[in-house]
């Protein structure tokens, strides 16, 4: 006889296994997840592909500027990682999360 | 297993449930099971005011569907009794379906407001040993009364 604990919680609740999470979650802390940060990545994965200025529009950032070569810069690498891709549109560069992690969209997303 | 289930109600080997709807007995001379006399329930409209010494019954948003290999333990978050509310509740047996019910009781001097989302009840899983049978019963289904 035992109680589930947390992890078990999750994957019983959510089929949400920990372990799958470990390698992105090694990623992100690498490159200072701060509040505005995870926030633009929640905006990020509740679409297919978009540009970081819209990204910054939707959570009522600047869109110009600093804010806009930091996330860049911050998205770039993400990008070098694997956990996000990088789109030419003409003069537009979208965002999306790569195939490889579309659990962590999912789990951002909960 | 959890249904309607919030991933930040997941404590370190708890679940809080947050409150769905309340219910309140009509009064009778007497309650006697034996003569199946027992009292109506009246659903009551949240946020609702319980005042001192009030007992309402409570409905949670969350639904429960237990797997036949574990059973579940109630108990009230330390929340509710520091604010001076105690919490009625006992166990789910395996194969459970529905919300979990529970009695709220206001046992301090004031009046106390119960609203929508509030978290007094918590739930543990324990993982049992040998073959269980599933639960037979009339409450099945969140059944209040």
């Amino acid at each position: 006889m035992s109680v589930l604990a947390y992890s078990e919680l999750l994957k019983r609740i959510f089929n949400i296994d920990e372990n799958q999470f470990r390698k992105p979650y090694q990623i992100l802390s690498r490159y200072n997840p701060t509040k505005n940060r995870i926030e633009i990545l929640k905006q990020l994965a509740l679409h297919d592909k978009i540009t970081i200025g819209q990204l910054l529009k939707k959570t009522n950032h600047n869109k110009g500027g600093g804010s806009y070569l930091t996330i860049k810069k911050y998205f770039e690498n993400l990008a070098k990682e694997g956990l996000l891709i990088k789109y030419q549109k003409k003069k537009k560069i979208l965002w999306s999360f790569s195939e490889e992690y579309l659990d962590v969209k999912r789990f951002i997303l909960q | 297993m959890i249904k309607n289930a919030k991933k930040e109600n997941i404590g370190p080997c708890t679940y809080d449930f947050r409150l769905n709807e309340l219910f309140q007995h009509s009064k009778i001379e007497l309650v006697d099971i034996q003569k199946n006399r027992i009292p109506n329930i009246k659903k009551l409209k949240l946020p609702y005011i319980i005042k001192p010494g009030e007992f309402v019954l409570a409905s949670t948003i969350e639904e429960l569907d237990t797997p036949i290999d574990l059973m579940s333990i109630y108990s009230m978050k330390s929340s509710a009794f520091r604010i001076g509310l105690n919490i009625l509740c006992g166990l789910n047996d395996p194969k459970y379906k529905g919300s979990a019910i529970f009695g709220i009781q206001n046992i301090s001097n004031n009046k106390i407001k119960l609203f929508k989302g509030m978290e007094l009840l918590q739930i543990a899983f324990i993982d049992l040993k040998g073959d269980a049978t599933p639960i037979q019963t009339q409450y099945m289904g969140g059944q209040v009364l």
